[in-house]
């Protein structure tokens, strides 16, 4: 196996870092719905279903988010390992945030 | 004769557990990268997130239109933290491998038989999906114990 190379391409870079956000981004709505219940009926208003808004909005997010730090190049500032660590840290930090929030609610 | 909203049911762990799969196999065929198995883990990569689509398609429907009477159902049985705490966590919890898994796609695409960097990533990015849909199959298990346990609970026939 070839190793002479550490790199993270453009894209990949950008959807990396945009999908570490839309993790953060996925606990805390879902704190702000679970907290806040007019919250949570205007998101079910605006597509049926409180969870399908969550989920589009999760999607959108990403999909923008990424679109942006490809046009801005800013997530190749980062080196590849950084953007793993901020990616599974992300992710880790995301899921122990569900998991704990509705053990204690 | 099984209802549609069963086999809709039973579809949304299916294709679940054949992401899972497929990101297992990216995962193994990524620490053995070479220009051979490129395209293989190229196409896998795709199967990951179209079948993570899948079950989001299959299991938000189901949840959407089905799961109310068994949440009710289940709140009111020996086991209420089938929902309160499992379903609550599994159907949040879910969007993380999603966006995993469309982001998958992106992240084989840096020739990973000549890029350490790249390889980290799709190594990470793999076991996070297998992780997370090993606990969300977990989780469903507990929740269909949570009916079933209801269901005895309140003395429905056959669900013993």
């Amino acid at each position: 196996m070839n190793t002479t190379t550490i790199y993270l391409g453009r894209t990949s870079s950008a959807l990396a870092l945009a999908a570490a956000i839309t993790f953060i981004f996925n606990t805390g709505l879902t704190w702000i719905k679970d907290s806040y219940a007019p919250f949570n009926t205007f998101m079910a208003h605006l597509t049926g279903h409180h969870w399908i808004t969550h989920g589009v909005a999760d999607v959108l997010l990403f999909v923008v988010l990424g679109a942006l730090f490809v046009s801005t190049r800013s997530a190749e500032r980062m080196s590849p390992n950084s953007l793993v660590l901020t990616l599974v840290a992300a992710a880790v930090a995301a899921g122990l945030g569900l998991a704990g929030w509705f053990l204690i609610v | 004769m099984i209802p549609i909203s069963d086999i809709i049911l039973f579809l949304h762990p299916t294709f679940g557990l054949l992401a899972l799969l497929a990101a297992l196999w990216v995962f193994v065929d990524t620490l053995n990268a070479s220009e051979g198995n490129a395209a293989r883990i190229r196409g896998l990569a795709v199967a990951v997130a179209i079948l993570m689509g899948l079950t989001w398609i299959f299991g938000g429907y189901w949840y959407v239109n089905y799961y109310a009477p068994e949440k009710a159902m289940i709140l009111k049985g020996p086991f209420p933290m089938a929902h309160s705490f499992f379903m609550e966590t599994k159907e949040h919890l879910f969007f993380i491998p999603l966006i995993l898994a469309f982001y998958l796609p992106f992240a084989v695409r840096d020739r990973l038989f000549a890029n350490r960097g790249a390889r980290n990533m799709v190594l990470a990015v793999t076991a996070l999906i297998v992780l997370f849909s090993f606990s969300i199959e977990g989780a469903g298990a507990l929740i269909n114990y949570g009916a079933k346990a209801a269901a005895v609970h309140t003395g429905v026939t056959g669900a013993e």
